[in-house]
């Protein structure tokens, strides 16, 4: 944990307390009343096929034990209508080598009723069907989420820094609605070394950026979720512009649409979106995801998962040469078929084969990237076997 | 230039998505008719009389978290691993308790809400319940129910 995190969480858990055991003047909470849930899970991963060193999600090429990561949840209902939420979180992966920790959310939320509820603070981003709970394994069928809409490619957000309104509406026979509307900064997950390969070249000694988030600022976005008379399906929008803050400014517009069905036996779950920064990128990307209960305990699950990104220059032509040298920088499209079992809803053991075409997110080593590209040594698929657990509480 | 077989390829899979639905909802379509094998109950003083399966669904799930007069609503719920609970989500969630599980999950971590406060016994619930004016909870059928608590009719 670097200085400036431990600083941040001393600092949460400071002020969680005070508010919870040191304010005598009405905020106090009693501690039966405060909720502490939490998750995490542990990967493996090891690609296999290959004659290259490509990485992806969890695994490379001799395998890579130390994917780990856990978080706290905590909510404190100050008074009937103000709870205050927070979630710290640490994790352990192989990019870099790092561990890393700090703060998912924390925000506060006043109930003006069921259908208005302000939220302010930094808040998971309410952006498709996944966002909210990016992390948690125990809602998901695959140890990782679809990578053509999840990958790191900045078409979604970690958490908004700002205000927020939320709430929902149900009539009598069956429909309802859920909407979120917000404004304020967004980090989002965003490692974009391979489109840098893919424009500059391979041939250029310039340094990657291997930043993994990127700030939008001014952003305003809304989600609008359609609850069906038909228990457990639901069909979504979803939407949010704001800027980058580049050398000339950068507007950032992402769309998306989703499908939801979920009951005992299945899960059916299929998202489009489309993120487009003016004049310098589109990518538009897509996923199936379809898991069913054989038994009790036994799940078995599929996905189909696709990705392609567009480039754009003044000098288009060049830019296009580029992009001839290794076009599966720009591609991604991954086939992944697993088996879990559930031990409970809350503990879960997941295997996974993942076939991906494309290098959008199955690449090298960073450093190396622009030397294999440059020899001609870059494969475009890569295969993938995952085994992990995942809990929550 | 936009790679228009690329997205051609996205609408696909989106369909195939799409096409997978009615395929699920076979099963979601069957709905569950047994004799109620559970109690409803509130405090003595809430006015509330019924209340449709949906309706009470949707307060058990904290969907609607206050009453008609604008009252924040209490609930109690039972231990994952009482029997009555088990019967009470499969006839009025439409759920088995692992499902509604896995929706706190999602409510959770998203910072939505937080699953209500379970007790051990239905003593223990029609206590709480009548001890708190906008309680409400359930127990088996076959429970003896203190004084300051009624029964809710529950209609589909």
């Amino acid at each position: 944990m670097n200085g400036r995190v431990a600083r941040r969480v001393a600092l949460l858990a400071l002020a969680l307390s005070s508010s919870v055991a040191l304010n005598p003047a009405g905020a106090q909470v009693a501690l039966e009343n405060i909720a502490v849930h939490g998750y995490g899970g542990w990967s493996f991963g090891r690609t296999t096929l290959n004659d290259n060193a490509n990485w992806y999600l969890f695994g490379h090429q001799r395998g890579d034990y130390s994917h780990v990561e856990y978080a706290l949840n905590i909510a404190i209902p100050v008074t009937d209508r103000l709870t205050i939420d927070a979630q710290p979180f640490w994790h352990a992966g192989h990019h870099a080598n790092q561990t890393s920790s700090g703060i998912d959310y924390v925000f506060a939320e006043w109930k003006f009723s069921d259908f208005a509820r302000l939220r302010a603070g930094s808040v998971k981003q309410p952006f498709g069907i996944y966002t909210e709970v990016f992390d948690v394994g125990t809602v998901r069928p695959f140890a990782a989420l679809p990578q053509g809409v999840y990958g790191a490619g900045g078409m979604i957000g970690k958490a908004y820094s700002g205000i927020g309104l939320t709430g929902t509406a149900f009539s009598q026979g069956g429909w309802g609605f859920g909407y979120d509307l917000y404004g304020g900064g967004l980090e989002t997950f965003e490692m974009d070394v391979p489109l840098q390969v893919a424009r500059e070249g391979a041939d250029t000694s310039r340094a990657l950026n291997v930043a993994q988030s990127r700030a939008l600022r001014d952003v305003i976005g809304g989600r609008f979720v359609l609850f069906t008379p038909v228990d457990g399906l639901s069909f979504g929008v979803s939407a949010y512009t704001g800027t980058r803050p580049l050398t000339v400014e950068q507007r950032r517009n992402t769309v998306g649409a989703q499908a939801e069905f979920l009951n005992d036996m299945w899960s059916v779950r299929g998202e489009v979106v489309q993120s487009t920064d003016a004049k310098l990128q589109e990518a538009n990307g897509a996923y199936g995801e379809v898991a069913v209960r054989v038994t009790s305990g036994w799940q078995l699950a599929g996905l189909y998962s696709t990705q392609h990104t567009s480039l754009f220059s003044a000098s288009q032509a060049a830019l296009d040469a580029n992009v001839a040298r290794a076009p599966g920088l720009l591609e991604h499209t991954e086939t992944g078929a697993g088996i879990n079992y559930w031990f409970t809803p809350n503990f879960v053991l997941k295997t996974s084969v993942h076939w991906v075409e494309g290098n959008r997110y199955a690449y090298p080593d960073p450093v190396r990237l622009r030397s294999i590209v440059a020899n001609g040594r870059l494969a475009d698929r890569t295969t993938v076997v995952l085994v992990g657990s995942q809990l929550s509480f | 230039m936009v790679n228009f077989v690329s997205r051609a390829r996205i609408l696909r899979v989106a369909l195939a998505a799409l096409a997978l639905v009615p395929v699920a909802l076979s099963g979601a379509l069957a709905q569950n008719a047994a004799t109620p094998s559970y109690k409803l109950i509130v405090n003595a003083s809430n006015p509330v009389s019924s209340l449709s399966r949906d309706e009470a669904s949707r307060l058990f799930l904290k969907k609607v978290t206050m009453w008609r007069n604008a009252k924040p609503v209490l609930i109690v719920d039972q231990k994952t691993s009482s029997p009555v609970r088990e019967t009470f989500t499969k006839e009025i969630h439409g759920r088995q308790v692992s499902s509604v599980t896995s929706y706190w999950q999602q409510m959770i971590f998203s910072g939505r809400a937080v699953p209500p406060a379970e007790k051990s016994s239905d003593a223990d619930v029609a206590a709480f319940v009548a001890a708190n004016e906008a309680a409400i909870g359930y127990v088996a059928v076959e429970a003896e129910l203190p004084t300051g608590v009624k029964v809710v009719a529950v209609t589909r």
